[in-house]
């Protein structure tokens, strides 16, 4: 409880929306002019937390529709880009640190054990967020990687580690950016920018490179003087700063000038803190909508992006669950074991992630492309959890893949049972798709990739 | 000692008659330094250390508060504001904000710097910047190296220099080379990373660090900030290679503002606090909880650390066990009866409350939203106080803990007996014993610090044991815990080993055991004095040298 919480009911939501909640016309317009790129898909990573309901979560045999997914499979569109894939178990290593929770959060994308550090257990290695934006040139003008998330809780983080899963190493955990508005500044603001007389743009992008190029000759030099573990870091540097310049440099005038009207359906919600978990449901919509315009706007290679934090707490009063006790994660997903109300509960805090889900696919289906794809077809959108179940189990981690990845994905509209599978072969199968030839993921180099997802390597 | 000070009072006559005067409060002219007082220089001592292990040679990256510290200096304190808000937050790991296995250059982080640097390139150029009659390419050149200097902590290397001249070339006016300067500066690495890699073609292993990596490691550790005109000089002289030197320095610059604040931010990463307000609180269950109560407690354990950071008073016992004497008016009614009104305002009384644990903002802090969170106070003084590590619980039990969840509105019990449960399981209570017991010593203070004998109309127990430590036994209260705490081996030892995360800027090594075996040793020789641990560790020889893996 804080004075400065805000409450945002989605009827506000969708009243302030206007365009870019309801169809994003102009982005279509956007999208068309830069459907030829054949580069690698945008690859988005999504972490939700304490599991699912697993009885409400897979089809029945023979269907391809549940309770909790419904409103992704009952849309034929959505349920003909979907891709269920159970039998994923985690599988740890050797003796990860921390309970389910953190080995979940930080191995699923990681391959890689938990271990112990600090005020908590973190990443053992670099995550495959991280990995893709090291390993897999992003397209012309557009970031390489966002890590983003909503942390706006009224819980406070017991576990250091589980601010974010993202690693750029062992134990090197990568920031959880949560402010809404500055990842809009970052990522669409140099095309809104009132444009200068051609001669002083002209001029004034030849200082900000001589700078830039600056910049990346000092990383050099002090790269060269460096052991290997050291020189990662300022390698990671380095790539920024290419990055940035590249971004820079990228004339793509038919996006930019399109994509300069993307911008948040609401301003002025405070994007994180403790105590102001009443704007978490706003944020988590504001931010589906991000990616959405990000991905369709071609501005990012991988983005990931995290439910809250690793275990989260969030208490859902926005659901207004009718018998909706004080403590989700204690009361609900723990509980979770087979009494009905408590199924029900949870079933219906399950059913909001979907919404969320079907309406960034929704939006990426709304922007065509000139050889009669969408921006659906030419991204992959991967929703995955840290834990299969609330009380803590790790079989059948429920795992979604949306979207055709420019055509990789041949496995679509079908649940793939193939048996239980170790969660790295998600990993190995990302990399493949990404267009890394990896024969395992993390810390199980030789695990395959995933059984029953068929692929097409790009060649 | 009266040979030191005769060194120093000698080497500060002769830096004060090599410089000039400064002209502009933010421009990083070299000033005449400031002629201190060091203080009695009592803790200027090198123990007798015997670790010669030496940590890697590695470059780290300046924290966000450093950062805007270097900001603050070269354009002044709007400019640090307008950067603060520009700048994506970064990980606090287990309390400290420094800690380089969190700190990566990324695309956001990278794109954020550069929008720093453009920003206040744009709306902090400073005034007045060259002299009458100054020739425009010689007044650029000397504001881009002076500028360049101030925020790298050093002289600029020749590929920088070149540089910062091509740069001001391509511009067509001053005002522009000048920006220019200043967009450069503020992303580039130079400013972002302080090195400790030694001379470039070292010719011992362990190899020496430079005179400005000594001084800008001295300057980080004790200001967040670089080097000021007077460390600047004494590296300069080549005297950091002397530990009495380096000590004399931190002991100097341990007095300044930043200092104080170094210190203050030391301590409380050791106790694991960020802001108070930050901590969710359940309207329901603690009504009296408001902004201007979050801000008084704030204040008070502000003016406490602040008051046992530096001096010989300020020792880990007196953090321990002294008594709160500032008491901000909005918590009075916190205080309740514990508070005496005398001729000199409100005294609190020592029954109940000792130390820093005693004091509200911690109690509150360290809590859980609806009630006094016992378990999360156990295992943050088992983690951070004591440097236990907790096993996590194995598989099949961690399910069968995920379904005993306990009800934090049921007022049919107190919370500690809601929490007992933890110890009727056999398999739980092996380890919650550990650190349930502890918290359940501090269930005589509620989830906002208030003194209580009663919680939901039932008697609160407030029986706690410590166990696995070296000041094993039974105690009641916070009160009796922070006396136990205050005489303990392990808990000092614990606070070397958070001191040197703190000081390093990472997790201690097993290399690095020895070197912490030394400051423990050290530690223990001044009376467990906080400044203490700060000359030790530039006393240490691991502080100057490096070895390659």
């Amino acid at each position: 409880m804080t004075p400065s919480s805000r409450l945002f009911t989605r009827r506000h939501l969708l009243k302030a929306a206007g365009l870019t909640l309801t169809t994003p016309m102009f982005l279509r317009r956007a999208f068309a002019s830069e459907a030829e790129a054949q580069g690698p898909p945008a690859l988005v990573l999504l972490m939700q937390t304490n599991g699912t309901n697993q009885k409400n979560f897979w089809p029945a045999p023979g269907t391809f529709d549940s309770p909790i997914l419904r409103a992704l499979l009952n849309d034929p569109r959505l349920a003909a880009q979907t891709t269920l894939i159970k039998g994923i178990n985690y599988q740890a290593i050797k003796s990860p640190s921390g309970n389910e929770h953190d080995r979940g959060f930080h191995g699923l994308y990681s391959g890689f054990d938990s271990v112990l550090g600090p005020g908590g257990s973190f990443g053992g290695g670099i995550s495959l967020d991280q990995r893709i934006a090291n390993e897999v040139p992003s397209g012309a003008g557009s970031l390489r990687h966002i890590h983003c998330g909503v942390h706006a809780v009224n819980y406070k983080a017991i576990n250091a580690g589980r601010i974010s899963f993202s690693a750029t190493g062992r134990m090197q955990q990568a920031p959880c950016e949560l402010d809404i508005y500055r990842l809009y500044e970052t990522v669409f603001g140099a095309s809104k920018a009132a444009p200068p007389d051609p001669e002083s743009a002209k001029r004034r992008l030849a200082q900000k490179r001589s700078i830039l190029d600056s910049v990346a000759d000092d990383l050099r030099l002090l790269e060269n003087r460096l052991g290997p573990q050291e020189r990662a870091k300022v390698q990671l540097h380095a790539t920024a700063v290419r990055d940035f310049e590249r971004r820079l440099t990228s004339a793509l005038p038919p996006r930019a000038a399109a994509c300069a009207k993307a911008q948040p359906a609401q301003r002025g919600v405070p994007s994180f803190g403790q105590g102001n978990e009443a704007n978490a449901e706003i944020l988590c919509r504001l931010f589906i909508e991000f990616i959405a315009n990000t991905v369709a706007c071609n501005m990012v290679g991988v983005l990931s992006f995290q439910f809250g934090r690793g275990g989260e707490h969030f208490h859902y009063d926005w659901l207004k669950i009718p018998g909706m006790p004080s403590d989700a994660h204690d009361f609900v997903a723990h509980q979770d074991q087979g009494d009905p109300e408590i199924e029900r509960i949870n079933t219906e805090i399950k059913k909001w992630y979907t919404s969320l889900i079907a309406d960034l696919g929704e939006r990426l289906l709304a922007f065509p492309s000139t050889d009669g794809r969408t921006a659906l077809d030419n991204s992959l959108i991967v929703w995955g959890n840290e834990l299969a179940t609330g009380p803590h189990g790790m079989s059948d981690i429920p795992v979604v893949m949306l979207g055709g990845a420019r055509g990789r994905m041949k496995t679509r509209g079908q649940l793939i049972d193939a048996g239980p599978q170790p969660h790295h072969r998600l990993g190995c199968t990302l990399l493949n798709i990404m267009g890394v030839r990896a024969a395992g993921f993390g810390g199980l180099a030789m695990c395959g990739p995933l059984q029953g997802v068929q692929i097409q390597e790009p060649n | 000692m009266c040979s030191v000070r005769a060194h120093r009072q000698a080497l500060l006559l002769v830096a004060a008659l090599a410089f000039g005067a400064c002209e502009h409060p933010h421009m990083p002219k070299v000033v005449a330094p400031p002629v201190v007082d060091a203080g009695t220089a009592d803790a200027v001592v090198t123990p007798s250390f015997t670790c010669a292990q030496a940590p890697a040679p590695r470059v780290r990256r300046l924290s966000q508060r450093e950062y805007l510290n270097v900001v603050e200096d070269l354009l002044g304190t709007q400019a640090r504001q307008r950067a603060a808000t520009l700048l994506p937050a970064e990980p606090n790991i287990a309390g400290f904000d420094n800690q380089d296995d969190a700190l990566r250059v990324g695309s956001l982080m990278q794109g954020a710097f550069a929008v720093v640097a453009e920003t206040l390139s744009r709306e902090a150029l400073p005034n007045a910047v060259c002299e009458l009659g100054e020739a425009r390419q010689a007044c650029v050149d000397r504001f881009a190296m002076a500028f360049a200097h101030r925020a790298f902590g050093r002289a600029p290397t020749a590929a920088e220099r070149a540089a910062l001249t091509t740069l001001s070339d391509q511009a067509d006016d001053t005002p522009t080379a000048l920006r220019l300067v200043i967009e450069y500066v503020l992303q580039a690495p130079g400013t972002l990373y302080s090195t400790e890699l030694g001379h470039v073609t070292p010719t011992l292993d362990p190899s020496l660090l430079t005179d400005n990596e000594l001084a800008n490691q001295i300057a980080l550790l004790t200001t967040a900030a670089r080097p000021d005109e007077t460390l600047t000089t004494v590296a300069s002289l080549g005297l950091l290679a002397l530990p009495e030197h380096r000590q004399m320095q931190v002991e100097r610059l341990l007095q300044t503002p930043r200092g104080r604040a170094q210190a203050q931010r030391l301590i409380l990463g050791w106790l694991d606090m960020d802001d108070v307000a930050t901590a969710p609180k359940n309207g329901d269950a603690f009504a009296a909880y408001s902004a201007e109560v979050a801000t008084a407690m704030q204040a008070e354990i502000d003016a406490f650390v602040r008051a046992h950071s530096f001096g010989p008073d300020a020792t880990l016992q007196a953090l321990f066990t002294d008594t709160s004497q500032h008491i901000p008016a909005a918590l009075f009614s916190i205080y309740g009866d514990e508070l005496q009104m005398t001729e000199h305002g409100s005294v609190l009384s020592p029954v109940f409350r000792r130390g820093v644990l005693s004091l509200p903002a911690w109690l509150t802090y360290h809590a859980a939203d609806q009630h006094s969170g016992p378990i999360e106070r156990g295992l943050l003084v088992r983690r951070q106080l004591l440097c236990q590590q907790v096993p996590s619980p194995p598989p099949d039990l961690a399910v069968q803990i995920a379904a005993q969840t306990i009800d934090a509105t049921d007022k049919a019990r107190t919370t500690r007996q809601k929490y007992e449960q933890h110890r009727s399981e056999p398999r739980c209570a092996g380890c919650h014993t550990a650190f349930d017991a502890i918290g359940f010593g501090l269930e005589d203070m509620d989830g906002l610090g208030r003194h209580r004998t009663t919680e939901n109309e039932l008697p609160v127990d407030a029986q706690g044991m410590l166990l696995d430590t070296d000041v094993d036994g039974a105690f009641v209260g916070v009160a009796q815990l922070s006396e136990k705490l205050a005489h303990s081996r392990a808990v000092s030892d614990c606070f070397v080993q958070q001191f040197f995360r703190f000081a390093a800027g990472r997790p201690a090594t097993d290399a690095d055991q020895c070197v912490i075996a030394d400051l423990q040793q050290a530690f223990e020789q001044h009376g467990n004095r906080i400044d203490s641990l700060f000359l030790a560790f530039v006393g240490h020889a691991s502080f100057e040298r490096r070895v390659r893996p």
